[in-house]
């Protein structure tokens, strides 16, 4: 009982060390809803922001799976909301802003990029959610579940289901185990 | 096409920890936060309740006929008398009665000249 009361709660320092932990994986995740840097940068703020006003309650066996969850549903809303903005004509944001091209290399990554962000945004949600968190946090299986409130069983066929579909549109993956 | 192209490590723009630790400081504590909310829904109610309580127009209808003035007359309610002072057949012998005229329909000035007190009604 004395165990489980001490795991809830969350404090500052712990908070940074999660930020520090977290940051880079979970901005991948949400980049992939909102395409826009800022954007993607300010959702992973939220996210921990909400862990943060919620820190009482928050049990740190599960706290990472949470972390990913409340960014998911952030960038889902966010993302509505700028396509409803763009709609509008009001906002520009998830169009990254042009490159100049000067080299064939370059010229390269950019389409690379293009036919990946393409092939990403096919995907349904429920198996982008699972492919994202598989391949950009380090959470479980079973984390990836609690996070997404699914069956274990779902987040394997989910992945799967979500690299075929990838690959196939982008003529195969190398190193791919599905 | 390689994994690694597929899924590209990212980095986030500088400065996240500095960032975040500036938004906690200035983040509204949770009570707080609901205030700006709280103001304009009493606003809100305060207005709406200024709209209901509302004073109705005044009926001048019924005011002229509560006051029989001259306002009645103004309204249309009741014609013009044809002459409101008169003398009897009594007093006409003692007294000259002259209306002066007025710019106003519902004033009536008299000049009573009478050689009797309290001979004009």
């Amino acid at each position: 009982m004395a165990n489980t009361r001490e795991r809830i709660g969350l404090d500052k320092k712990t908070l940074e060390a999660l930020y520090v932990k977290l940051e880079i994986p979970i901005y991948n995740v949400v980049y992939r809803w909102l395409w826009d840097a800022s954007e993607a940068r300010d959702v992973t703020q939220e996210a921990f922001l909400k862990i943060w006003n919620a820190r009482d309650r928050v049990d740190l066996e599960t706290v990472e799976p949470l972390l990913y969850r409340t960014a998911l549903n952030l960038a889902s809303n966010r993302r509505r909301s700028l396509r409803l903005w763009k709609w509008l004509g009001l906002d520009s944001a998830g169009d990254e802003p042009v490159r100049q091209t000067t080299t064939d290399d370059t010229l390269d990554r950019e389409n690379r990029r293009h036919r990946v962000r393409a092939a990403i945004e096919s995907l349904p949600e429920r198996l982008r959610q699972v492919v994202m968190l598989s391949e950009y946090s380090e959470l479980s299986y079973e984390e990836i579940a609690t996070a997404l409130a699914i069956p274990i069983g779902t987040v394997g066929s989910r992945r799967s289901a979500a690299l075929r579909e990838l690959a196939t549109r982008l003529d195969g993956i190398e190193d791919i185990d599905a | 096409m390689k994994h690694e192209d597929v899924f590209e490590r990212l980095s986030p723009p500088s400065g996240g920890l500095a960032d975040l630790r500036t938004r906690i400081e200035i983040r509204p504590r949770s009570a707080l936060r609901f205030v700006p909310h709280a103001f304009a829904f009493a606003v809100a109610v305060a207005v709406l309740l200024m709209l209901v309580s509302r004073k109705p127009p005044p009926d001048l209808v019924a005011r002229a006929e509560a006051h029989g003035d001259g306002a009645e007359i103004a309204l249309g309610l009741t014609p013009t008398p044809n002459e409101p002072v008169m003398l009897t057949e009594n007093e006409r012998a003692t007294t000259a009665l002259t209306r002066v005229p007025t710019s106003r329909e519902d004033v009536a000035f008299y000049w009573v000249g009478s050689t009797m007190a309290g001979g004009v009604r």
